[in-house]
């Protein structure tokens, strides 16, 4: 009698649990999407602030040396776009050393005199480094928003170059 | 053994009655709402689909024609703005010569609808940008020739304007039209090669301003050849609006474009 009196406890568990495996993974499908559409829509907004803060900040600097303009500056976007915020940063870049008398490149160069001429070249590369590390400027605009409790950022960044830096002859 | 075997295993006549009515209409029931919901499900995730297809064609397209609006102002085009700038200031002699030039062709000292008056005696023209709150044209370098043989260059006529939506499911909007001809130095309406589109739909509405830098100010309007913006261009191009969407999809724009112009005559973008 007892093996006809239907689905044991058990097997009715196992049958619940394999329903909710498969209606969760349904629904978090679902909510993937919404989140995934929001943070799209999110992103749009962002990235239209971030284009024009850019605009406008490269539009402050414009006729400006490095040395007198602000090196971070913070403030809020104007209505409708209150909720968010943007830093902005000038950074200098740091180059990679670029020492041409290592290596195989003293081959290259060639000619008996090897050493003199990686000594001039290597002076040379010092500094137009050194030259470049300074009309050069990274430029960052950091947009700020908050989601939930948390706040998210996004940022984009370009270079400066200070057209009319002279060239320095000493380090 | 095997009888006794058989006798306790194979279920009896009362046994195999099987579900009772009851039950069976219970199952029926429970089996109806399950599959009611999943129907529900479904048919949500289609909606979704709808929905959130929607919402990409309708930002797509506000960011398809504000990268048009972009690639067109950055690269406004006058050779005022290309001109290194002058060692020393124009002498007597060429002003003379101007003059002289002018006197042989009175249409270079009169303005038409894209260009400016000629400054020198070399009869270049700057072209001439007139902006208003739904209305912008200008000169640009932005045209792109797709056939080689194509008597094109690169520059076009370029006019944005707001006009009434024609089209019946938009109701009461506005739709952003740009209009292009490579025929530069023609005024003519008839232009053959002149071809207008409409850039974005469903704008309930669509403003332009234009900053000037000396000073600090947005303007409404701008006119090279006005004398108060005589030689200038504008610093920063703003357009703001309002667009709707199907769906009640909604979006409230503000781009900012800087034309990019060339230092001291060497082109940015090259």
């Amino acid at each position: 009698m007892k093996n006809e009196s239907g689905f044991t406890l058990l097997e009715t568990l196992i049958a619940m649990a394999i329903m909710l495996v498969a209606f969760t993974a349904i629904l978090s499908v679902q909510s993937a999407s919404i989140n995934a559409s929001d943070r799209a829509r999110q992103m749009n907004v962002v990235a239209m602030l971030a284009k024009n803060r850019m605009i406008e900040y490269e539009h402050e600097f414009e006729g400006k040396t490095f040395d007198e303009f602000k090196k971070k500056d913070a403030g809020q976007f104007k209505s409708p776009y209150e909720d968010y915020r943007w830093e902005t940063e000038i950074k200098e870049i740091e180059f990679p050393n670029l020492n041409l008398s290592s290596g195989g490149n003293k081959e290259e160069s060639g000619g008996g005199d090897d050493s003199a001429s990686s000594d001039t070249a290597s002076q040379m590369t010092k500094l137009v480094t050194n030259h470049l590390s300074k009309a050069v400027r990274e430029a960052t605009v950091t947009v700020f928003w908050k989601k939930g409790t948390g706040e998210q950022h996004f940022s984009v960044s370009t270079y400066w170059v200070d057209l009319n830096r002279d060239f320095q002859l000493s380090l | 053994m095997i009888f006794n075997y058989r006798s306790k295993h194979s279920p009896s006549a009362c046994d195999r009655a099987g579900f009772t009515l009851l039950e069976v209409l219970i199952a029926m029931a429970i089996l109806v709402f399950i599959s009611f919901a999943i129907y529900q499900a479904v048919v949500e995730s289609y909606k979704l689909r709808v929905v959130l297809g929607d919402e990409g064609d309708f930002n797509n397209a506000i960011r398809l024609s504000m990268n048009i609006v972009q690639r067109d102002i950055s690269m406004i085009y006058s050779p005022l703005l290309m001109a290194a700038p002058k060692a020393t200031k124009g002498s007597g002699n060429s002003e003379a010569e101007f003059q002289q030039v002018v006197a042989q062709d009175p249409g270079l000292g009169e303005a038409t609808r894209y260009w400016g008056a000629a400054t020198d005696s070399t009869g270049l023209r700057p072209s001439r940008f007139v902006g208003a709150e739904g209305k912008m044209s200008f000169i640009s370098s932005s045209h792109l020739r797709v056939y080689q043989d194509a008597p094109e260059s690169e520059l076009a006529k370029i006019n944005y304007e707001l006009q009434k939506s024609e089209r019946e499911e938009d109701g009461d909007s506005y739709v952003l039209v740009k209009t292009e001809s490579p025929n530069v130095y023609t005024e003519d309406d008839r232009d053959k090669m002149q071809q207008s589109y409409p850039l974005l739909y469903g704008l309930k509405s669509l403003q332009f301003a234009y900053y000037r830098k000396d000073k600090e100010r947005w303007e409404k309007s701008w006119d090279t050849e006005k004398d108060e913006f005589k030689g200038l261009y504008p610093d920063i191009i703003r357009v703001q609006f309002e667009a709707f969407g199907p769906s009640n999809l909604s979006f409230n724009g503000n781009f900012e474009f800087r034309p990019e112009i060339p230092l001291n005559g060497i082109d940015p973008s090259t």
